[in-house]
């Protein structure tokens, strides 16, 4: 969505502009001074991950590093099974975020066009899921998993990530569902497509901005998650990146230099996928909910 | 003046469609509205009959790829977890697959008669409560600050927000225990060194309280960006014209707030604020690692606690009834969300 | 009676076990050429960073004998390995051979998942070290194989010793040591309001309780005659040592005095401590630029025994890692074979190179006169270990013994902090978990 139209020089009548400018550097201040607190931690990691690793837990801490080395990122890259960590990241975040928009959005397209009996049920067994606390259900859903041969398997996480996402998902794809002008679709069926015809031509694309709000957190729900993709996956080249990450402590301590460069290294991806949608997601998030 | 009806219009997205009438949500397949096309009447009517058979099925088959995969991950677990809270499982039952015994509601007594139970609740639904409370209240002024700022200083906040977003819990939470470390703690160093106080050496953690600011710290920074970016968002529906009107009639900026602003961005709000309740209240790992992975007993949380009693003290069937006693205790939030849920499904 | 009913069950998950074992049997009578199939190990990851030639080395011996079976090493990490094997115990898909900390074999003795191993089938078996072999055995049968031992010394920075006393050798007397000490700390604290001469956290339980035996007290009793573990950490001795513990954490410590080891390195490495009481191989980690430590301060830092109080050698804890075979797997008599290769003659030998201590007494001796080692390996003979109750990984798991010490730091009297970790521990030691 556009950013807010800048002071329209328009009809309206001028009412206290100064006091209007004064109040806009009121909010600069305000924002630079969060901008600050939100950054801080995030520009710890990156000063962390490019010092030596002595200096990290320094006694006389200075806010800037006094010395620059790029051996922490040489460490981290060089460890056991980055590479294939990379590798089970992506195949596993890729296929869960996918499969949990697709899914999502047939079942938004149900109950946000459809009456039908069980449509309550339905909903409520969306929230149930979010409810229960996730370290809990990880024996129970280890024996699931049990069950259906998914140990060891990349599909076995998937599966878990796709589920855990879905009812957020479905929500906010909802909102966008019920907003989009019946006629359209109407028209199009009229047209010789049939129902499922014309929503996939006509409205999946104006989807977009809910499946981007919804896909940004079904991937850092999935790309930050550890102790299942740890428990479930036993190959050690089937770990994922954030369990991977967890083979810089040993029980003589943690070499938290690499341990740093790697997680600046992993979240990466992240901020990227986030800058590329992360426009058309705030205009997705309130699009949905607005409505109600 | 009354602006409690939400100007709707402004749904940007599909773009410029004027959207005709009350978006009646209620689409019944068989009165397709007639206007565009003059199409050979007769066919079409049988086409459409055929389709309303069809079209009763259909809401079933779509929900059906979702409806199988929640079922086939979590249900079984679900009720799994319910047997388990009325047996007495340990390592051996589990391993070895022998039977264990029931026990009734033994766990839940035991559970609910325990006075450290009722400790660790309270200080969940307070830990919760000032979170949430914190969460909310940043993430809104910064929300209503964001749309008030220079273009670039708002853009410079949406890219840390962003970082902060996606940074793992576990990094996040080692920065924050290190900012917090007693001798070498970025904290300490700057309250001395700059604010001139005398922090050398304090420990944080031996005071719950001081301890829990910090972990509540780590739990709000890591939620605002959510709650900030989404109630931003929110706000840019706001009409201006609504807002400068308000203004012109002399509603203080109170006013316009509450008459103006507030109910457009209600429902999202609301969302945001029940899921925060939701996370708030299974916090788990930034107290965990925080404390290096062994929490004092004035550290525990609702999260912690079934966690402890599955794990540590071999009794998954505590650990069990805890996780659903907490799902009840939730559940006056959930009912509330599941109102929300439904009332917006009712309106279309 | 729990306790005769979980040895019943386990005598019974043994048969079971055993069954399983004639089963493979017949598999086993086979020629090892055409047996298939794969072996599962689940090592920490300390063996993928530091020796993982070793583990290269058993696995090509294996293949030698077993070229059918793939040996597929999973490496684990410590923060939630066991949360893993409960886990994987409940499901199909469990390892054969486990490598377990010494403090956490018992659990998974008493439930019955570990499988009965045979000593005569390991190099130097009747000379394991005690520590470690203690923990693998439960009514006179074995369960696992001692992996490798470590035990604590005097960490010291030479330079600063030398700087203060004259000497860098570290005194053999406690009572010579406090004065060098204070030397230290009167030349170094001076200027620094955080140097700690001895940086002694006190929340370090195993140094507590190495007071706590130098004194003649330990944590807990067995009882013949009830059958019963009583805790007895308020006995006369037990809190002599406690307090002796305490008043040289607050006299030396001028770090926060309620932190735990973790940061051990970190303090010596930033020059923030003269000397420490940790692991030999800790040592190493304050020179490591890769492990948070401080490559300057190469060549200055040595090891020596810690001397104790009333004149002899403070006796350390005894820590190590075993190593297991799961007693549902079909594949015990690979995973044994496997193990004896792992742990044999050779392996130890390597281990021992880098300055750990193997797991038996007869490889212990050369390292005795070995400088860089000395001071471990004499280590070993007095040394204590916690006990090997049911229950006392629970205890563990509850940081009673961190917390009660916390309490005394706090100004709880050690009687009253002491009799209330007793009662704790009575309730928590008899009761497997």
């Amino acid at each position: 969505m556009s950013v807010t139209a800048p002071t329209r020089p328009g009809p309206t009548p001028a009412y206290r502009p100064d006091r209007k400018k004064k109040s806009r550097h009121v909010y600069n201040v305000v924002g630079l001074v969060a901008f600050v607190a939100m950054a801080f931690p995030v520009y710890w990691l990156v000063v962390s991950a490019l010092r030596p690793n002595q200096e990290i837990r320094s006694y006389d801490q200075k806010l800037w590093p006094d010395s620059v080395t790029l051996d922490n990122f040489q460490r981290a890259i060089a460890a056991p099974n980055f590479g294939t960590a990379i590798q089970s990241s992506l195949i596993i975040c890729v296929t869960a975020v996918a499969g949990a928009m697709l899914m999502a959005t047939i079942a938004a397209f149900a109950i946000g066009r459809f009456q039908f009996a069980g449509r309550k049920a339905f909903m409520i067994v969306l929230l149930v899921v979010q409810l229960l606390p996730p370290t809990a259900l990880l024996i129970p859903l280890y024996l699931q998993l049990n069950e259906l041969g998914g140990l060891n398997e990349y599909w076995g996480v998937i599966v878990v990530y796709l589920v855990s996402t879905l009812p957020f998902a479905t929500w906010m794809i909802r909102g966008f569902v019920v907003n989009i002008p019946k006629e359209l679709e109407e028209s199009a069926m009229v047209d010789g497509c049939s129902r499922m015809g014309a929503f996939w031509r006509v409205i999946f694309p104006l989807l977009a901005p809910g499946l981007a709000a919804a896909s940004i957190f079904a991937l850092i729900n999935a790309w930050n998650e550890y102790l299942l993709a740890y428990v479930v996956l036993q190959d050690n080249d089937k770990y994922t990146l954030n369990v991977w990450l967890m083979n810089f402590s040993t029980s003589r301590g943690t070499d938290y230099g690499a341990l740093m460069a790697a997680s600046t290294l992993i979240a990466i991806p992240v901020v990227v996928f986030f800058m590329l949608v992360q426009k058309k997601m705030a205009a997705g998030l309130t699009s949905g909910a607005v409505k109600g | 003046m009354k602006a409690a009806e939400p100007p709707v219009p402004g749904l940007r997205q599909p773009g410029e469609r004027p959207a005709p009438g009350p978006a009646d949500g209620v689409s019944v397949p068989g009165v397709a509205t007639p206007s565009s096309t003059g199409s050979t009447p007769s066919p079409a009517g049988a086409g459409i009959r055929g389709k309303r058979n069809a079209g009763a099925l259909l809401p079933y088959l779509l929900i059906a790829p979702a409806f199988v995969a929640i079922a086939a991950v979590f249900v079984w677990p679900l009720i799994k977890t319910v047997i388990m809270s009325f047996q007495d499982v340990g390592r051996r039952e589990l391993w070895t697959g022998d039977p264990a015994p029931w026990v009734g509601f033994e766990q839940f007594t035991n559970i609910l008669g325990d006075g450290e139970f009722w400790d660790v609740v309270w200080r969940t639904l307070l830990f919760m409560v000032a979170c949430v409370v914190a969460t909310m209240g940043i993430g809104l002024f910064l929300a209503q600050a964001m749309q008030r700022m220079t273009n670039w200083v708002r853009l410079a906040l949406t890219g840390a927000l962003v970082a902060a977003w996606s940074l793992p819990l576990l990094v996040a939470t080692s920065i924050f225990r290190w900012f917090a470390d007693s001798d070498y703690g970025v904290v300490n160093m700057v309250l001395t060194k700059y604010l001139g106080l005398d922090f050398r050496g304090h420990n944080w953690w031996l005071d719950p309280k001081q301890g829990f600011l910090m972990i509540g710290a780590v739990v709000v920074w890591g939620a605002i960006p959510f709650v900030a970016i989404t109630l931003y968002a929110a706000l840019t529906q706001v009409p201006k014209e609504l807002e400068e009107a308000a203004a012109l009639d002399g509603a203080g900026a109170a006013g316009v707030f509450r008459y103006v602003t507030w109910p457009v961005i209600k429902p999202v709000f609301q969302m945001v604020a029940t899921l925060s309740v939701i996370w708030d209240f299974n916090v788990f790992g930034q107290v965990f690692l925080m404390r290096g992975n062994k929490p004092e007993p004035e550290y525990n949380l609702l999260g912690l606690y079934s966690y402890e009693k599955a794990f540590e003290s071999n009794s998954f069937s505590q650990g069990a009834a805890i996780s659903l006693i907490t799902v009840l205790l939730l559940s006056g939030v959930a009912v509330y969300y599941l109102r929300q849920l439904l009332k917006i499904g009712e309106v279309e | 009676m729990k306790r005769k009913l979980i040895a019943a069950v386990g005598a019974a998950t043994m048969m079971a076990s055993v069954a399983a074992c004639g089963g493979s049997g017949g598999e086993a009578a086979k020629d090892p050429k055409d047996r298939k199939g794969t072996l599962t190990v689940w090592l920490m990851v300390d063996a993928q960073s530091t020796w993982p030639e070793l583990v290269k080395q058993a696995n090509t011996a294996f293949s030698k004998k077993y070229p059918g079976v793939k040996v597929n090493v999973q490496y684990q990490q410590w923060a939630d390995k066991t949360k893993k094997l409960d886990a994987a115990l409940a499901g199909d898909k469990f390892p054969d051979v486990v490598e377990l900390g010494n403090t956490e074999t018992m659990t998974y003795i008493l439930n019955g998942a570990l499988g009965e191993i045979d000593p005569k089938k390991y190099d130097n078996s009747d000379t394991w070290i005690k520590g470690l072999k203690d923990t693998c055995s439960y009514e006179g049968k074995l369960y696992c194989v001692p992996y490798y031992a470590g035990a604590r010394v005097a960490i010291y920075n030479k330079d600063m010793f030398k700087g203060a006393t004259g000497s860098d050798t570290l005194p053999t007397t406690e009572d010579a040591l406090t004065k060098a000490l204070d030397k230290v700390q009167s030349k170094y604290g001076k200027k620094d309001k955080a140097f700690s001469a001895l940086y002694l956290p006190g929340r370090y339980w195993y140094a507590a309780m190495s007071y706590v035996a130098a004194y003649g007290g330990q944590i807990a009793e067995y009882d013949e005659s009830s059958k019963k573990w009583k805790a007895t950490l308020s006995s006369p001795e037990a809190q002599e040592g406690i307090q002796h513990f305490i008043d040289l954490v607050k006299k030396y410590n001028h770090g926060d005095q309620t932190k735990d080891e973790q940061d051990h390195a970190n303090v010596m490495a930033n020059e923030k401590a003269a000397m420490l009481y940790g692991n030999g191989w800790e040592a190493g980690s304050v020179v490591d630029g890769n492990a948070n430590g401080n490559p300057k301060l190469k060549d200055k830092i040595g090891t020596a025994g810690m001397p104790g109080p009333n004149g002899k050698a403070l006796p350390s804890f005894i820590g190590g890692s075993d190593l297991a075979t799961i007693s549902k797997s079909e594949n015990q008599d690979l995973a044994e074979y496997w193990i004896s290769l792992f742990t044999n003659e050779k392996s130890e030998a390597a281990l021992a190179a880098k300055d750990i201590l193997p797991n038996n007494t007869k490889q212990l001796e050369p390292l005795k006169s070995k400088a860089s080692t000395a001071p471990i390996a004499n280590a070993v003979p007095d040394a204590w270990f916690t006990p090997i109750a049911p229950g006392w990984a629970a205890v563990e798991k509850k940081e009673t013994i961190e917390l009660m010490l916390l309490d005394i730091l706090k100004g709880t009297s050690v009687e009253d902090a002491t009799k209330a970790a007793d009662a704790e521990i009575d309730e928590l030691i008899n009761e497997a978990s």
